[in-house]
């Protein structure tokens, strides 16, 4: 059995994306999906990859214009002539990928995989790259070397998404995202408050890192006499690495704004930016409605000390001041359910978004144009962690004593779904529309740095 | 390269046996061995729960068991031949749960905020690995759970959580309380009258 | 009426519930928990399966029974099952064994008898396979399942005074304001007073 040793993490070997956001640094990220010509010659291009790939040290000499990251689809896997006894080692829904897990997650309907761009969902897609890169030129030229080795290894591109912050850090509805990250111990622990398990008595403490990266003690291990650790690939697969949730998020922004601006002739004065920060759970510029009921904080700044720190269950319970539907609260209910945080605190990920498409001007109408979010999210048990926030608060409202009423910002599944603002005068908000469509997405594994070698230069 | 390692149960994700399904309901059915002293501790237990003062008034907080029993089986009826006569050498504990919801946050709920209450129920069985941390706890009621996958299972109400069925029935009484009145009232006193009651009952619906 | 707190009449109600269920372990306010573990044919547990599968795929016979909270048919191989869990000497039950149960309203007796005055064929289908029913005597199967009853140490149920008549009469209703609530910022006092006497103005 394996038991926990030491806990710290070896940033040498676990790739930099999973801990370090790069969208806070980095203006473009080009998501490629290769699909594996011949097993061989796609270990021969993962050897070369490898060598590129950006570890999570701290950067010795300031930023890099451009990073590479690398993640691999069950399918990819099978191409590279693994053989199935290590492929069973990884996760059933790993091994199912998102496509085969499409009815769980509520992808149904305009949702569903027969819908999705080609390429995702059909296990065309064995290799994502992930660049990152400061501008156009250093992003230009990380493609074009990365295109010019797939071909020259016999491999085929099978998607290219582009995606680009927008001018004030905002998503295509107008909102800062990307705040309350997970603390993780020797990593992140300067996040806890907001960030990290709460404890009684206001205080926070941060994630054992299995939580995040596998090989490492988790929560359970935490509470274990033996100390076992959580399941994991087998070694050395199983080290440094974790699992990776990518989406493609249609956003419609017209139907958003259009619903928000009918229904706020009935709510409190009119007052669409409070009703679009109701929806949310934050105003635009990020300010968390718990904490600012009544408007934004001017200056609000989420990257500053306690930004992130607080709670819903002490200060609002019954969610006057923050729906208890709004969607972060949602998402990321801390004590929304009581218990404090105790039956919430083992479905985290760490979540990371960029969004793709020009944004749509504010007053225009629909133009039919494709904008939206590239969803990716790290965590060491998709099953425990993604799926029970897409299937259990996403998706279903039981939980929070909200029926079955999806989160209204995502769209829902079915139509005409509805939510309620909470206060003295409630207000009843819908009808819902689809906001946002799944566009495709897969489930993939991130391996370690070593691990990934290990899966290059596997004896085929 | 080691062998592959057996994956831990709890990770394989959908977590409920398909037969155990209809709607939002979920049963689980669990059999396990009582040791010598469960014989003695566990009427007393079932005599008396209000033993585990918080166990009952928890279960109730947590909103998502519509109907559940413990049952100590020590022997089974005799029907005649070709029933083979089986004494039974320890008592088995059955549990069965009719609930709503996803198994992992199920099991969760019970290791994190049940856990003297789960030690109550299955301390004096054999194997049981403690309420805490969840993922052995949840491996042994798998086990059992997933050997004694129900062949069919109904649900009378399968799209209502237990949830939904106390927030209907708190609201039960602000309706009828309106409805009685209704037609007694202007439709400017009705319409406020509404909202009076919206804005009461909004926790409900 | 203040939130959560019954009148007289429901107080009665509750009252009189609360001492049968003191009365009887297999009681929990108004509901009744049953249970009964039956022996199987030598033989018979592949076709039995087999037979509750075809019934499963089906709409459920106790759709037929709107007492029926839940019920369940398990069918059970033996106490034994070689995990590591149980003491190396395990009891072996010798043969299979059909778990039923159900969660139902009001007392045991009538209900079996509606039981098996409405699904009659289903039941002497199942039964069929297990020892000791007398055949071609559909009745018998109430007695039977007496026979065979394992009594509840504990029961609970979150909503023990609740019936599935009224369950379902207060979920409807739930729906329906919740529906009315979302709609009456476009109607007028009269249009929204009048669809609520319609949707809403039958207890």
């Amino acid at each position: 059995m394996t038991t926990a040793t030491a806990t710290t993490l070896d940033l040498a070997d676990i790739q930099g994306d999973i801990l370090r956001a790069y969208g806070n640094a980095y203006a473009s990220t080009t998501y490629v999906f290769v699909r594996i010509g011949d097993a061989t010659a796609g270990g021969a291009w993962l050897a070369g990859l490898a060598d590129q790939i950006t570890n999570a040290e701290p950067w010795a000499d300031g930023k890099p214009g451009s990073h590479l990251n690398v993640a691999l689809t069950c399918a990819g896997l099978t191409a590279l002539g693994l053989p199935d006894d290590v492929i069973g080692s990884f996760s059933a829904e790993f091994r199912a990928g998102m496509a085969g897990r499409a009815e769980r997650l509520g992808d149904i309907g305009r949702n569903a995989p027969d819908r999705w761009d080609d390429g995702l969902g059909t296990g065309a897609a064995h290799v994502l790259v992930t660049v990152n890169a400061l501008d156009e030129p250093h992003l230009g030229r990380a493609l074009a070397d990365l295109r010019a080795e797939v071909a020259r290894h016999g491999h085929e591109i099978v998607v290219e998404q582009a995606a680009h912050t927008l001018p004030g850090s905002r998503e295509h509805f107008g909102f800062a995202d990307g705040f309350a990250q997970p603390a993780i111990e020797g990593a992140t622990d300067d996040r806890a408050a907001g960030g990290g398990v709460p404890l009684r008595g206001g205080r926070w403490r941060p994630f054992a890192p299995g939580e995040f990266i596998l090989g490492y003690p988790d929560e359970d291990t935490t509470l274990d006499p033996e100390r076992r650790l959580p399941s994991a690939p087998t070694d050395p697969l199983g080290r440094n690495g974790t699992y990776m949730v990518w989406r493609k998020l249609h956003q419609d922004v017209a139907a958003f704004r259009d619903t928000i601006s009918t229904a706020a002739r009935h709510f409190e004065d009119g007052d669409e930016a409070k009703l679009r920060a109701k929806v949310v759970g934050r105003w635009e510029n990020g300010s968390p409605l718990v904490t600012h009921p009544d408007a934004p904080a001017t200056d609000f700044d989420g990257a500053a000390a306690g930004a992130n720190d607080f709670r819903y269950h002490g200060p609002d319970q019954h969610g006057a001041k923050c729906p208890i539907g709004a969607h972060v609260r949602r998402s990321n209910p801390r004590d929304s359910i009581g218990w404090e945080g105790r039956l919430t605190y083992r479905h985290r990920i760490i979540r990371r978004g960029m969004p793709y498409g020009d944004p749509l001007p504010v007053g225009a109408a629909d133009d039919g144009e494709e904008r939206g979010l590239v969803f990716a999210c790290f965590n060491a048990s998709i099953s425990r962690q993604f799926e029970a926030i897409q299937v259990q608060w996403l998706n279903d409202g039981n939980v929070f004593g909200l029926g079955h009423d999806a989160d209204f910002l995502m769209g829902g599944i079915a139509e005409g779904g509805s939510m309620v603002v909470q206060g003295e005068c409630p207000f009843y908000l819908g009808p819902q529309k689809p906001f946002v469509t799944v566009r495709g997405g897969e489930y993939l594994f991130v391996p370690g740095i070593a691990a990934l070698r290990a899966i290059a230069t596997w004896p085929r | 390269m080691t062998a592959v390692t057996t994956p831990v149960l709890s990770e394989t994700g959908t977590g409920t046996p398909p037969g155990n399904v209809d709607g939002q309901a979920i049963a689980i059915t669990v059999f396990s061995t009582v040791k010598r002293w469960g014989r003695a501790w566990l009427p007393v237990l079932f005599l008396e729960p209000k033993l585990l003062p918080q166990t009952l008034g928890t279960l109730e907080k947590l909103s998502f068991i519509h109907f559940a029993r413990w049952s100590m089986v020590t022997e089974l009826a005799w029907n005649g031949a070709p029933q083979p006569k089986t004494r039974l050498r320890r008592p088995h504990l059955y549990f069965e749960s009719n609930f709503n919801g996803g198994w992992e946050e199920y099991i969760d709920a019970f290791s994190y905020v049940l856990r003297e209450g789960m030690a109550a129920f299955w301390g004096s069985s054999y194997g049981f690995p403690g309420a805490v941390p969840p993922g052995p706890f949840k491996d042994y009621i798998k086990t059992s759970d997933r050997r004694l996958e129900a062949s069919h299972f109904y649900s009378a109400y399968a799209d209502s959580t237990v949830t939904i069925v106390k927030q209907a029935l708190e609201l039960d009484g602000l309706v009828a309380d309106l409805r009685e009145r209704a037609a007694e009232l202007s439709p400017e006193q009705f319409k406020a009258e509404f909202s009076a009651l919206l804005a009461k009952g909004q926790r409900c619906l | 009426m203040p939130l959560g707190i019954p009148g007289p009449r429901a107080l009665r109600t509750q009252l009189a519930d609360t001492v049968r269920a003191i009365a009887d372990t297999n009681r929990a306010g108004q509901a009744y928990g049953f249970l009964a573990i039956t022996p199987i044919k030598p033989g018979h547990a592949e076709a039995l399966r087999a037979l509750l599968a075809t019934i499963d795929a089906g709409p459920s016979p106790f759709s037929r029974l709107p007492r029926t909270h839940f019920a369940r048919w398990v069918v059970l191989t033996d106490f034994f099952t070689g995990d590591a869990y149980q003491p190396a000497d395990e009891d072996h039950l010798g043969c299979e064994y059909l778990i039923f149960s159900a969660c139902f309203d009001g007392d045991r007796d009538s209900y079996l008898e509606d039981l098996t005055a409405e699904i009659a064929d289903e039941l002497d289908e199942i039964y069929d396979h297990c020892i000791g029913v007398r055949s071609n005597d559909p009745t018998d199967v109430a007695r039977y399942l007496v026979h065979n009853q394992i009594d509840c140490g504990l029961f609970y149920s979150a909503y023990p005074h609740t019936t599935v008549a009224e369950v379902r009469r207060v979920v409807a209703q739930r729906t329906a304001l919740r529906a009315l609530a979302v709609a009456q910022y476009d109607l007028t006092p009269e249009e929204l007073q009048a669809q609520f006497v319609d949707q809403l103005g039958a207890a």
